[in-house]
């Protein structure tokens, strides 16, 4: 039996290893009609059809690796227009979970401040989660920044 | 017929001496010959040979014999060579009975000599119980009408009628629509040959109007059905034409002075769908539609104008009768075909693609028009398959031609256009058969391409009026856009739109997504109800040819019920009606709508519709019912006589009903091949395991057997429905009955077996009567 052979019949075997959140992956027919109503679907390298066919070859962590999964907004046009009842972008937030438990995925820092100050206070300052999110590390467009915050400031946006 | 003597012969056949090699043949012989009832019991030299059953044959001549109980291993055939052969003498066939032990497993049983002697004296006095009971019988005879009802006038049922009429039968088509054709006359081609289907259709008006004996009911629908197969009385409905079907020929004079324009697919389709290549609007006054047959025109009264008489006035053979009143008319019919149809699924509630939003967005039957007509043909032409088929929020099944269509439709769209580009958007093509040849000849041609991936959705370009579609290529994981001039869905069939309330009328039982149901592997054609055949895409969606094929096969069905007289087996079922309370479960339960009311009152099985499952005689509670040929006394009488225990000791004794369908063969089997059945089992075979009554069971258990088995069919695979399912929910009732009678619920067992199953056959015996020795012996027995 050839290397391809035997990397074949383990995947298969994978099937049963998927999480019961992450098992209607397996009714999907890949006819693509997530993708093709998808807003952000060929913005990355995979699109959500291809993270669900991941799925269903067993594939868990390079699903869970999927670029596309940082980009999916969570929109549901893929839900209500799948044919075969796959509850698609249900399903893509179960691997992003998931992702996240396993290390497959690490939060950025905006989402660790943002965590964080919830956790603390209960609720949002947002100037300072946009410091803190920035913290630690070079403003990219700090004049565009700086002229933002001043207009932003002015009108009331920021408290 | 009188009562039969009760005189006995009782003969053995040991074919190839199996028997003599198991048992004491002679022991058994004496033995059986000192019981009372039997007045002649020897063994067969050689029944297949010359003068082999002469001593059989002298003593029934003689009168000797009023009932004959053969022992050993007779084949179908040879069963039949001896009814054949004493009926010749007069003996009614029904008054023998066969008992075989070898499949009983006497001959390989782990026993010794005098156990399986035991047995098999036990096997033989079972049979003899029987034998004792026996009726004679003869087949009932019942009148059937020589024409045959064929209702939907499409493509199937046209030449479903014109078989029927070529074997010299008649028939009564009835159509709903003004004219025949259905939606196929509707079609601009049809693959695999790309003809145009109004020629098969026209070739089969031709030939029912030759021969003669076909009768058109158009505008008509069914409104009852009364009787049975061989004689159903059916009443029509019968709509008004306005115009005289006799003096009308079509001359047109009528439609010229008309002055109200109609849309035809209002008419036509009556879902409001598009009617394919059918003119778009016609007058109020038109040929018949969807084909010119009948000839003479039709008024869409609902239009015309206030005390408009025009049409009547300048009618030049005084055709038309603005008056004409609804009618109803009666036939007698020998058997029902049911040829409805479909409807294309409604488009618009695939609300994805925009169908009836934008104008350039058409279905597959819109596209039939297009292709027919001379408007130009557009140059960028989209096809999404699987629009509503093979959808969980649609519909759950494939439709069957949607592929072929849509690549027929591209194929014809390149020979009108060469330079036209088509993009098929499919998740699967499926081109069974022979419709292959298309698909690859579709593949290698320029200027079509396959997309393997469904849009999502569709956006009209506001300048252009183009349909932009953006869809993934989800063999190479990209991006498509694309700008398309004409998107055609490729959408579902739906039953016909009559389908619902011509199942009420009929009675006939649906499944779920609203086809009439059948047996759909050994009996595609035959209904529910006995009599009434479906062909077509009213039972499955189908493609034309299998449709046509289809409603013959259902014709010829059909044709059993018509030619006089038509004979019935006399297995049906009789209603005690001394102890019958008229609690109607026979009624409800019958998996075939047999049951009527008899004048008092009674449920009585019409011998025509019953199949003769015996699911009746299982379900009535008093026990009531039983079948002419296997009552539910001759059953009792050989419970009775295995009740005496053939096992040594405390070992436990099993008695199994199997169905004669599956479980029989599987026990059979187990035998021939030497399976280590255990001993403690006898069986009886019944036509079913829903005739199993709870009575019997009980009986059983009362008179001391250690347990009783039920062999059924899997589940899904019963020839009577659903007769395993009743049985096994009966069964799991009385259990609970026995829990209460301090008696263990598992010394009623139910199985599943199929026809094969001869290893869990045994598996599930040996599991039972070890079970049985850990209860501990029936505290019934003696």
């Amino acid at each position: 039996m050839s290397r391809v052979d035997e990397m074949d019949q383990e995947m298969m075997g994978q099937r049963e290893s998927l999480p019961e959140e992450l098992l209607p992956a397996i009714r999907c027919v890949q006819c693509g009609k997530c993708s093709s109503g998808c807003p952000v679907a060929f913005d990355t390298a995979h699109t959500p059809r291809k993270v669900i066919r991941l799925l269903q070859r067993g594939w868990l962590e390079e699903a869970g690796r999927s670029p596309f999964l940082g980009f999916c907004a969570q929109c549901q046009a893929c839900t209500v227009r799948c044919p075969r009842g796959v509850q698609v972008s249900e399903v893509l937030l179960a691997l992003l979970r998931l992702a996240k438990a396993k290390g497959w995925v690490r939060p950025d820092g905006f989402h660790r401040s943002f965590e964080e100050m919830v956790r603390q206070r209960g609720r949002i300052n947002e100037l300072r989660l946009g410091f803190m999110a920035q913290a630690g590390r070079l403003p990219s467009h700090p004049l565009e920044d700086l002229l933002l915050l001043v207009k932003m400031l002015l009108r009331g946006k920021l408290k | 017929m009188e009562t039969p003597s009760s005189k006995t012969g009782l003969f053995f056949w040991d074919q190839g001496g199996r028997l003599g090699k198991a048992l004491d043949l002679n022991w058994l012989l004496g033995k059986l010959s000192k019981t009372k009832g039997i007045s002649c019991c020897s063994l067969l030299d050689d029944p297949w040979g010359p003068g082999g059953l002469s001593q059989v044959v002298e003593k029934v001549q003689k009168g000797e014999l009023g009932r004959l109980l053969w022992v050993g291993r007779f084949s179908r055939e040879q069963k039949g060579i001896l009814k054949e052969k004493l009926a010749a003498e007069g003996f009614n066939p029904y008054l023998q009975e066969w008992c075989d032990l070898e499949e009983q497993g006497v001959c390989r049983d782990g026993l010794e000599q005098t156990a399986r002697n035991k047995k098999a004296l036990l096997l033989i006095q079972m049979w003899l119980a029987r034998v004792r009971l026996l009726e004679p019988l003869a087949p009932v005879e019942i009148p059937a009408s020589d024409s045959l009802l064929v209702i939907g006038a499409g493509a199937a049922g046209l030449h479903a009628a014109v078989s029927i009429t070529n074997l010299g039968k008649e028939v009564h088509l009835v159509e709903r629509q003004s004219g025949v054709g259905g939606k196929v006359a509707s079609l601009h081609r049809f693959y695999p040959r790309l003809c145009d289907p109004r020629c098969g259709l026209e070739f089969s008006i031709q030939a029912l109007s030759d021969s003669g004996r076909a009768r058109f009911h158009t505008l008509s629908r069914v409104v009852s059905l009364e009787g049975g197969p061989g004689n159903f009385q059916v009443r029509l409905e019968k709509r008004p034409r306005f115009v005289d079907e006799a003096r009308c020929n079509a001359c047109g004079e009528c439609a010229r002075v008309c002055p109200v324009e109609v849309r035809v697919s209002a008419e036509s389709q009556p879902g409001g769908e598009p009617p394919g290549l059918l003119p778009a609007a016609t007058k109020a006054i038109h040929p018949s539609l969807p084909m010119g047959f009948p000839v003479a025109y039709v008024v869409e009264r609902q239009y015309c104008p206030p005390g408009c008489r025009e049409c009547e006035r300048a009618c030049p053979s005084k055709a038309v009768d603005l008056d004409q009143e609804p009618r109803e008319e009666e036939l007698l019919v020998g058997a029902v075909l049911v040829t409805t149809g479909w409807d294309p699924y409604p488009l618009s509630k695939v609300e994805e693609f925009g169908y009836g939003l934008y104008p350039n967005v058409i279905s597959n039957l819109q596209m039939e028009g297009l292709l027919g007509s001379p408007a130009e043909t557009p140059k960028e032409v989209g096809f999404i398959q699987c629009v509503g088929s093979r959808d969980e929020r649609h519909l759950p099944y494939c439709s069957a031609v949607c592929c072929s269509v849509s690549l027929k439709q591209a194929l014809y769209l390149k020979q009108r256009r060469p330079d036209a580009n088509c993009y098929v958007f499919y998740q699967d093509i499926r081109s069974p058969g022979f419709q292959e040849e298309l698909y690859q000849k579709l593949k290698q041609m320029e200027g079509v391409t396959f997309i393997r991936g469904i849009p999502s959705t569709v956006r009209p370009e506001a300048e252009t009026g183009r349909l932009r579609l953006r869809v993934e290529d989800t063999l190479s994981g990209r991006e498509v856009n694309l700008a398309l001039d004409l998107l055609v869905l490729a959408g579902g069939m739906v039953p016909s739109q009559g389908s619902e309330e011509l199942a009420q009328v009929l009675k006939l039982p649906r499944n779920s997504l609203g086809f009439f149901e059948s047996h759909l592997q050994c009996h595609p054609e035959e209904s529910q109800r006995t009599g009434i055949y479906v062909g077509g895409c009213s039972r499955e969606p189908m493609g034309v040819a299998a449709s046509i094929e289809s409603a013959q096969h259902a014709a010829l069905e059909a044709l059993r019920f018509t030619g006089g007289t038509v004979l019935i087996d006399p297995k049906y079922p009789v209603v005690d009606k001394t102890k019958c309370d008229k609690c109607k479960r026979c009624m409800e339960e019958c998996p075939f709508g047999s049951f009527y009311f008899d004048e008092n009152g009674f449920p009585t099985p019409h011998l025509g519709r019953c199949r003769q499952c015996g699911n009746c005689v299982g379900i009535c509670p008093l026990a009531a019912i039983s079948l002419r040929n296997l009552t539910i006394k001759q059953m009792a009488a050989q419970i009775q006589a295995a009740s005496t225990s053939f096992m040594e000791g405390k070992e436990p004794t099993v008695f199994a009903f199997l169905c004669q369908n599956d479980a029989y063969y599987a026990a059979r089997d187990a035998a021939e091949a030497g399976l280590p059945v255990p001993p403690n089992v006898v069986f009886v075979k019944v036509p079913c395991a829903g005739y199993v009554n709870n009575a019997l069971i009980a009986d059983a258990l009362a008179l001391g057997i250690d347990g009783v088995l039920i062999g059924a069919c899997q589940d899904g695979q019963c020839h009577y429905v659903k007769g395993n399912q009743l049985v096994s929910k009966r069964s799991d009732d009385l259990s609970d009955k026995l829990q209460k009678m301090m008696m263990e619920r598992d010394r009623v067992r139910f199985v599943n077996l199929e026809i094969r199953d001869s290893e869990k056959y045994t598996a599930t015996v040996e599991q039972f009567v070890q079970d049985l020795r850990a209860m501990g012996p029936n505290p019934f027995k003696i």
